[in-house]
């Protein structure tokens, strides 16, 4: 098994094989449910100091900054009761690429006077594929939202 | 089951770090507490998903999973929307921790 929390054997040595398995079990928790990682950046006799970020989840339901502080601070500190827990907190951010929709493409389509067989041309992806993300008819994955995205930034 | 099978594998696919589904429409569970089955701990792989399936439709029919390292783990799982309901499942399933999915938070047991 890998270990959830990054340079966890930073704090190992301080901790109890129990005290390991349940503060992995923790994190685990909050990386399987809500895509909320840690790392333990360092330690020292009085301060333990951790990053925590949040990625995309399944739920799409995403915490702030100040609230992943808490999450972390309430992870580490119930093991490490008596240092002081410095969290440097990143939260999810919207990917810039996500306003690409099929509508955007339409309509940036139109705007610059660009077919859907050159995008094809240009970007060697088969005009099948290209027709069904843009009309609707399949999901537009997270790559082509980008290559659709930095197509009409370029054009 | 095989096309459950198909569509659980294929969502695991594009959420490596996790979820949790109703199954069999496979729409996400959005709020309550989640207490992991004790009958489904260490499941992996096709014959894992294979039980964890055949264990939530004689329960829960909630499924979850998640990546580690090279394997993907599945696991039965009950939601509850009441914590001391919850509190006392996880006690009852062995568990270390559940998880609220409200306000994303581990709570120890």
């Amino acid at each position: 098994m890998a270990n959830e929390i990054k340079n966890l054997h930073l704090i190992a040595p301080l901790l109890s094989e129990s005290d390991i398995t349940k503060i992995e079990t923790g994190a685990l928790q909050y990386r399987r449910h809500a895509s909320i990682h840690f790392k333990v950046e360092s330690l020292t006799e009085n301060e333990l100091t951790v990053k925590v970020f949040q990625e995309k989840n399944f739920i799409g339901k995403y915490l702030d900054k100040n609230e992943l502080i808490d999450r972390a601070r309430s992870l580490f500190g119930k093991f490490f009761p008596e240092h002081k827990i410095t969290v440097h907190a990143t939260p999810y951010a919207e990917p810039e690429v996500n306003v690409v929709t099929p509508e955007w493409i339409q309509a940036h389509m139109k705007e610059r006077g660009v077919k859907l067989k050159a995008i094809a041309r240009d970007t060697g992806i088969d005009y099948t594929q290209l027709s069904a993300v843009t009309t609707g008819k399949k999901p537009l994955s997270q790559p082509v939202k980008a290559m659709f995205y930095y197509y009409f930034a370029r054009a | 089951m095989e096309h459950l099978i198909e569509r659980l594998k294929a969502i695991a696919k594009e959420n490596p770090n996790g979820f949790t589904v109703k199954i069999p429409e496979c729409t996400p569970v959005t709020s309550g507490w989640v207490v992991a089955s004790k009958e489904t701990q260490n499941c992996f792989g096709d014959e894992g998903l294979k039980k964890v399936i055949t264990v939530a439709m004689k329960t829960t029919y909630i499924v979850g999973g998640w990546k580690d390292g090279k394997l993907f783990y599945w696991d039965a799982v009950s939601v509850h929307s009441d914590e001391s309901e919850a509190t006392q499942a996880g006690i009852e399933n062995e568990q270390i921790a559940i998880f609220n999915l409200g306000k994303l938070e581990t709570k120890f047991l």
